[in-house]
């Protein structure tokens, strides 16, 4: 409440300068616009942090980008100003997507027929790269064609830089961790090491050779990450708003226009090497804030493409086919503070977790064709063995709505273990969500289902986005809303969380388990790729015994693609890839 | 009047210099960071970006080197919304836009709005004046969101004769135009008729009818002219308000303007942008309220700017 207040004592504080200034008495201050209460940080209750920001080519404020979506340029929108499109300090999946379209990594995604998820497959790198026996040692070759688009070559001293740039402590990269399985990455990013110390070196101008410190099982995918583009020195280094003024890719598209705010326009790169990779003349990626008019927008067909649209359209959306939904590796959960009484008890977080009628949340709730979450790691991890992880591991409990009623039979037994029969003594807790509507919509429907089956009061408390985030980090709630979003596609992105390391990190629970540390820890190193799923699923068995978290759905992603054009392709990792799209 | 202006100068910077400290204190006690992210960032990148932004030393000096390196132009860099782009771009990138819409808001609000007053407090009591309070009351009730989602949804795709996103051609105003004007049109036409009904009744006035003047002439020469005085109050800091851009209008039709900026820099504690666009808009303010004064004193000559002021 105080915090509310001193929001409000600021926005107070710009009407007050009205008031402050002149001699002028009695004026019918009728303030207008500050009915600003539409929240636009984190949309739809999935995505992560609000995204924004950008780069290059400046443009004149209007003119130029008369929409129409029609002939072979492509209108979508993703999101609003993008924060940056910087690769290395990028951590939004809208500002991935465009930098996905304008760099290409050692490895990049290829659309595949017929299908969402796309392939990784050698992109500057000019074939598959050579592995050493031990799997400690890549080298990569670089093609021969490859140009910046500016004419100059692509060499290996730009991946070097680039590489050495987003562990540098003195970037600052949210992504610093990617690549802590290069030799001294860790030490670098604590600056205990100079970065030309990382394990990365360019024997020759197209030879690259990396040096790992433990095998990785997902180190190739991870070359197509976004955070690992390559950079050209000259032209970032010392210049923090080079994203503004000149930037430069060796990817698929170039940025021709940028206005902020509006449009992000980019052009075919004709100086890319497979141009027939390329189907259509170029993107125009809008870039607009409210729900209703992306929307407004895509059904009068200036828009091809959204991916996200107002809460209360999804399920007419969904039902006339107009709203399709794919893979989104991501949970969405509610976490427990186990510091605090009563969640404490793991009795009284399994019985939480069990009276959450899942079905109900995805089905009449959300809306959106979200899959009732039964364990913590997401549908669609690999095992790289062709199969799921998820599938793997089993179920935790069912979410079976046939079984609901026993599970909350189970909810009462294990509260009344607890010392609390049907709910008697229960203290009043609190749920923790940021402000938006979709959060509340879910905390409403908990509350209901935790009064109705536990006989227990939970209220419900929402903050702004970044009061929330500093709230949740510092063991402030007793359970809090909580989203996990993969960055990579294996279950150590959802698990390495938890270990007590990350107790001051993403570890909100601030749970610790020895075992739990020692398995994860374990599976860096492990090589044997069976053995590493096994001590992963064990890890996973071990949170999810002490029901840290109450996982209620994974993600997937809406979207609506105009019928004029087929091609499209998503990665279950949230980026989008339109070079494959045109016209029917 | 010379030494009232510099007078009026003084106190005018000062006036921003103490909402900026003011601002600043605020916006440093509010709990968060711009570089908060819901994937936790290591305390050791939270220190390096501390240090590289200067956020790492105690607030006062944070005051001081900011308000030092205002006043040789420099606003600092966007933390968050528009990384390491610098906030004065910004603005001046934005603000034109913000301004175009913001005028021709202005002109439909004020132009109709002030004859639709006079006229229903001419018509008192007939159809037409209830038709117009109804509509002025409305409008002064409906959220801005409503009006501007309504508008879109209307012109935009049931009836799609009018753009809905950007401002490609002049077509495209009329919706946030008309949208950002229609609040202050419905106030002002509310505030022009009580006015003037007061104006009404005074001895002038009845003194202008019993010289059997007619009564369009009457309310339109004599007491329009006495009745501007609240009006002209309302509509100086509107000015300031309405051409640095409302929020709900550019977002809801897609306009690249200031208006988002106000808001947004708030809840993204980008702090930069919320001291560049606080001050910016107070220094429109003041500049306003000294116009204004200006302008009494052209209505009504009695007012004498100096002894006013003192």
């Amino acid at each position: 409440m105080k915090k509310k207040l001193v929001s409000l004592l600021l926005v107070a504080c710009m009407a007050v300068s009205l008031a402050a200034c002149g001699g002028n008495g009695g004026d019918n201050s009728g303030t207008k616009g500050s009915d600003n209460n539409v929240g636009t940080e984190d949309n739809n209750a999935g995505s992560e942090a609000p995204e924004e920001e950008g780069d290059a080519a400046e443009g004149e404020n209007e003119g130029g980008s008369s929409s129409g979506a029609s002939g072979n340029v492509i209108t979508a929108c993703i999101a609003s100003e993008p924060e940056t499109i910087d690769p290395s300090l990028n951590s939004s999946v809208d500002g991935a997507t465009y930098i996905q379209h304008v760099f290409e990594g050692l490895m990049k995604f290829q659309p595949v027929e017929g299908q969402m998820e796309p392939e990784v497959v050698p992109g500057q790198a000019a074939e598959e790269p050579t592995v050493s026996e031990d799997g400690m040692t890549w080298t990569f070759k670089l093609r021969d064609d490859i140009v910046w688009s500016d004419g100059q070559p692509v060499t290996a001293n730009d991946f070097v830089y680039s590489w050495q740039r987003i562990v540098d402590p003195a970037t600052a990269s949210d992504y610093n961790y990617i690549i802590d399985m290069v030799v001294n990455a860790p030490a670098i990013r604590d600056g205990q090491m100079d970065k030309s110390e990382l394990g990365i070196t360019a024997i020759d101008d197209k030879t690259l050779e990396i040096k790992l410190s433990s095998p990785c099982a997902y180190f190739r995918d991870l070359c197509a990450f976004s955070s690992l583009m390559p950079l050209r020195q000259d032209i970032v280094e010392g210049n923090d708003s080079w994203t503004f003024d000149n930037y430069i890719g060796n990817g698929k598209y170039v940025v021709s226009n940028w206005t902020h705010d509006d449009s992000i326009e980019m052009t075919v790169n004709d100086k890319y090497y497979a141009l027939d990779e390329i189907k259509n003349e170029g993107i125009i990626w809008k870039l607009m804030d409210d729900e209703n008019a992306m929307l407004a927008e895509f059904n009068s067909g200036s828009l091809d493409f959204i991916n996200s649209m107002p809460v209360d359209e999804t399920a007419r959306l969904l039902a006339d086919g107009t709203m399709q939904v794919t893979p989104y590796l991501g949970t969405y959960t509610a976490v427990f503070n186990i510091e605090e009484a009563p969640f404490d008890d793991p009795l009284v977080r399994k019985a939480f977790s069990l009276a959450i009628d899942r079905n109900y949340i995805c089905e009449t709730v959300t809306q959106r064709g979200e899959q009732p979450a039964s364990g913590w790691v997401p549908d669609g991890i690999t095992n790289y063995a062709g199969g799921d992880f998820r599938a793997d591991g089993g179920d935790y409990y069912s979410v079976d709505p046939a079984d609901y009623e026993a599970n909350c039979e189970e909810a009462r037994r294990l509260l009344a273990e607890a010392g609390y029969p049907d709910g008697e003594g229960f203290p009043i807790v609190e749920y923790l969500y940021n402000t938006n509507d979709g959060h509340q919509k879910i905390y409403e429907a908990l509350a209901y289902m935790w009064q109705e089956e536990l006989g227990v009061t939970v209220n419900g408390s929402n903050q702004d986005w970044n009061v929330f985030l500093d709230t949740r980090s510092t063991g402030g709630f007793e359970v809090a809303r909580h989203g996990w979003i993969a960055d990579i596609n294996d279950a150590v992105n959802f698990l390495d969380m938890w270990t007590t390391s990350q107790i001051d990190g993403n570890n909100y629970a601030r749970w610790s388990n020895e075992e739990f540390d020692q398995l994860i820890s374990g599976s860096v190193t492990e090589a044997d790729a069976a053995a590493r799923q096994e001590m992963l699923h064990k890890a996973e068995d071990i949170m999810m015994e002490d029901m840290i978290v109450a996982p209620i759905y994974f993600y997937v992603e809406p979207y609506c693609l105009s019928d004029r054009l087929t091609g499209a392709s998503h990665t279950s990792l949230g980026y989008w890839f339109f070079w494959n799209l045109e016209a029917k | 009047m010379f030494k009232y202006c510099i007078k009026r100068v003084g106190i005018a910077v000062l006036t921003i210099l103490f909402i900026a400290i003011v601002t600043f204190l605020l916006m440093n006690a509010i709990p968060g960071s711009p570089f908060a992210t819901e994937k936790g960032v290591s305390p050791e990148v939270q220190a390096n970006l501390e240090a590289k932004y200067g956020m790492d030393k105690p607030l006062p000096v944070q005051l001081k080197n900011y308000l030092v390196s205002f006043v040789q132009g420099d606003m600092g860099v966007s933390l968050k919304m528009q990384k390491n782009r610098e906030v004065g771009d910004i603005i001046t990138e934005k603000f034109p836009t913000s301004l175009r819409v913001g005028i021709f808001a202005l002109i439909w609000a004020v132009a109709v709005g002030i004859p639709l007053g006079c006229l229903a407090a001419y018509r008192r009591g007939k159809v037409l004046d209830n038709v117009i309070r109804v509509l002025a009351t409305l409008g002064v009730a409906i959220p801005g969101f409503v009006i501007a989602t309504t508008l879109l949804i209307v012109f935009g795709v049931k009836f799609p004769i009018l753009p809905t996103s950007g401002l490609n051609d002049m077509k495209s105003y009329i919706l946030p135009c008309f949208s950002l004007g229609f609040y202050p049109m419905c106030y002002t036409a509310r505030l022009t008729r009580s006015s003037m009904l007061d104006a009404i009744n005074q001895d002038y006035i009845r003194t202008a009818r019993a010289k059997g003047l007619k009564t369009g002439k009457i309310i339109f020469k004599h007491a329009l002219r006495n009745s501007l005085i609240p009006v002209v109050t309302y509509i100086g800091p509107l000015v300031a308000y309405i051409i640095t851009g409302g929020f709900v209008v550019e977002t809801v039709f897609t306009i690249p303007g200031l208006g988002r900026y106000f808001v947004q820099s708030i809840l993204a504690r980008d702090y930069p942008i919320i001291m560049g666009t606080t001050i910016f808009l107070a220094f429109l303010l003041v500049v306003a309220m000294l116009i204004v004064d200006i302008v009494y004193k052209i209505i009504d000559p009695r007012i004498q700017l100096g002894k006013a002021g003192e």
